[in-house]
């Protein structure tokens, strides 16, 4: 019960519970894009993850220029899989979406293994790779990156749906296809750009957490589904809220396997889903379904 | 279905005319060998591999003369990664092939599955499955050729009571059945062996953050931490973190802790650390001599995987130069056998039937593991 044991895990649960803020994001963007949850988000981690690593390995690319060329070919691959995975079932329900986003999530990783190979890999470190030593608590400078990125990014992107034409049409869409169109807005260029912008989020998780995670075609499941706890724990389509249900849930999930059980560990994160959808299944800052309507 | 059958009755009726045709080739005087590699399925990458280990002792023992000037003739019939391909292709080499003695197959499952059979025949097999009860049921015809995954648990706390000299332990595994089969294995032999356990902690295939188990062993004042992880890359992963939490006490893994893969992907966080193995290349004449040899037939490096089906064609071979061709007598000689030096150590059998008793603790070196202390734990 001791304070730097205490600090120590919620410093490394905040760095995690950011990790699934950032792909609970896009989560929440194509979900309120398009009223369709992607569960393929993972792999939109685990892709520029390994496009990082063979444009390291293959090409030795730098750094800054190495996150520019993951970000545009991320960009391509949010509409590639749209036009894919999405488009053609625009007008069928739910369902058959969520369902084609796991046959690509599937055809991903499989297609991962067969291109890039069985063996996990390993993503240069763009930070030294000894703890800072902060009165007692030792922290990765990776993590401090990853929290000051997901903070950038969300700052960006308030400015860019609230001070911007373009995110103000991309709003427009989410909130109305119908009235979009009336008014003019190329809804389907709209939710292609919010895939991209989707996957370039992926991408940023990709890069960040690559260096820690080690690359394999598997790094993005549990992360996915993490993600997914995340936001609706947050209050689904709520994008601050997803970063705070993922800031929960990677702090809880640290303690929780201190105190309670280390063998029950990822458990502890859908324990909680289950919980506040039972008692709360807005989530913590949802707006209730009646509201919505 | 009926295609289908009247396939598989086509391709079974060529198989037997083949090995019919090879088998009146086949000089009357040979000694027969059967063995049951996976040649198809999923295993069968592995499969290429013992076979390429076992023919080069084959062709080592026929260019020395053979057995008792006879020749060996290895037969060996595709066990198709499956337990009922494993049992087929048992009965296949009794029955058709008429194998003297068997090496059988790596997988503790399909021993499993093969077992009652070889009782049923009283057929002396090699085998290089590594779960502990395999040689633990009563079944007096199997002779296991690697350390049995007990012996890596009983040689980490023998090497931390006795070589490192620390008392307070504890453990982190994965709650796999590996995982929590060596931890189980650990936390008896800590308490026979009169150290403490402080604290086990567990963490699932895959988990990327072990802070919080990381500190819970150190604040329980465990002096070492032995970690069970059957996979590299989550070895990687907890190297990385315990070292950034300033490795509050020793590390000693499982052999995944030493496997490449860990090492390429921790780099300089897995300097220093140690690791059991079940034997570091180029650590004894014998291993040596193995790698020369398999280097200069196939122009490849051997796989460390596959050294038992060598070893263990060897070892029947000698059995059976020193007692002739009955199966009761080369039991007793397999048995018998003791300081036998090959590939992967120094064998000496028990009564049980397992012929390794010794891994070997490394630690990390420049990125390889370099021996530190073969620890033998005797036979139990």
């Amino acid at each position: 019960m001791d304070l730097s044991t205490n600090l120590q895990m919620l410093t490394t649960g905040l760095a995690m519970g950011s990790i699934y803020g950032l792909v609970a994001l896009g989560f929440v963007l194509i979900f309120n894009a398009v009223n369709v949850v992607n569960f393929a988000q993972g792999e939109f981690v685990m892709v520029p993850a390994f496009v990082a690593v063979w444009l390291m390995e293959v090409f030795h690319v730098p750094y800054p220029l190495l996150y520019l060329i993951t970000v545009v070919f991320m960009g391509a691959f949010g509409i590639a899989f749209q036009r894919i995975a999405y488009y053609p079932l625009r007008n069928r329900t739910f369902l058959p979406v969520v369902i084609s986003t796991i046959g690509v999530s599937i055809f991903l990783k499989n297609g991962a293994q067969i291109v890039f190979g069985a063996e996990p890999k390993l993503m240069q470190r763009p930070t030294p790779p000894d703890a800072l030593n902060v009165f007692g608590v030792f922290i990765d400078p990776q993590f401090i990156v990853i929290i000051l990125c997901t903070l950038a990014l969300l700052v960006f992107q308030h400015f860019f749906f609230e001070k911007t034409k373009l995110g103000k049409m991309m709003q427009a869409t989410a909130q109305d296809k119908e009235m979009a169109r009336l008014l003019g807005i190329r809804v389907a260029k709209m939710i292609a750009i919010t895939f991209a912008y989707s996957s370039i989020l992926g991408a940023a998780a990709g890069i960040l957490v690559g260096p820690i995670f080690y690359v394999a075609k598997e790094m993005g499941g549990m992360l996915g589904l993490k993600a997914f706890c995340s936001t609706i724990v947050g209050g689904f389509g709520n994008v601050p809220g997803a970063i705070l249900g993922g800031l929960f849930l990677g702090v809880v999930e640290v303690f929780a396997a201190y105190y309670i059980s280390s063998a029950y560990r990822d458990g502890f994160a859908f324990i909680i889903l289950i919980l506040v959808l039972l008692v709360r299944p807005q989530g913590f800052f949802g707006e209730k379904i009646a509201e919505k309507a | 279905m009926n295609m289908e059958r009247n396939f598989l009755v086509a391709l079974l009726s060529i198989m037997v005319l083949a090995v019919v045709g090879s088998a009146s080739l086949a000089d009357a005087q040979d000694i027969r060998i059967g063995f049951t590699p996976p040649v198809t399925g999923a295993s069968a990458a592995e499969g290429s591999f013992q076979i390429k280990a076992i023919k080069l002792a084959l062709k080592e023992i026929n260019a020395a003369g053979g057995v008792n000037g006879k020749k060996i003739d290895l037969r060996m019939v595709d066990n198709q990664s499956t337990n009922p391909g494993a049992l087929a292709a048992l009965q296949k080499a009794v029955e058709q092939e008429k194998a003297l003695v068997l090496v059988g197959s790596v997988k503790s499952t399909q021993i499993l599955a093969m077992s009652d059979t070889i009782k049923n025949y009283g057929i002396p097999t090699i085998v290089g499955g590594t779960n502990v009860t395999l040689t633990r049921q009563g079944n007096p015809w199997l002779f296991r050729v690697r350390p049995d995954d007990s012996i890596a648990a009983l040689a980490m706390i023998k090497y931390i009571k006795e070589d490192a000299k620390l008392t307070k332990v504890g453990i982190l595994h994965d709650t796999d059945a590996f995982g929590a089969g060596g931890a189980d294995l650990v936390e008896k032999y800590t308490k026979e062996n009169g150290l403490t356990l402080v604290k086990r902690e567990k963490f699932t295939t895959k988990d990327k953050d072990y802070t919080a188990q990381l500190l819970s062993l150190k604040n329980a004042g465990a002096q070492v931490m032995v970690v069970y992880a059957p996979n590299p890359e989550d070895a990687a992963v907890i190297m990385r973190q315990y070292r950034q939490l300033g490795s509050p006490y020793k590390y000693l893994g499982s052999p995944s802790s030493q496997h490449k893969d860990a090492i390429n992907l921790a780099r300089e966080a897995s300097e220093g650390l140690l690791a059991v193995a079940d034997f570091v290349p180029g650590a004894t004449e014998a291993n040596r001599k193995y790698a020369e040899d398999y280097k200069k037939e196939y122009n490849e490096e051997y796989d460390g995987l596959s050294i038992w089906t060598y070893d263990g064609l060897k070892i029947l071979a000698n059995a059976i130069k020193k007692v002739g061709e009955d199966r009761a007598k080369i039991r007793d000689a397999i048995l018998a056998t003791q300081g036998y030096k090959g590939g992967l150590g120094t064998f000496s059998f028990s009564p049980n039937g397992d012929g390794l008793h010794e891994v070997s603790v490394v630690q990390i070196e420049k990125g390889n593991p370099k021996l530190l202390k073969i620890v033998n734990v005797g036979s139990k």
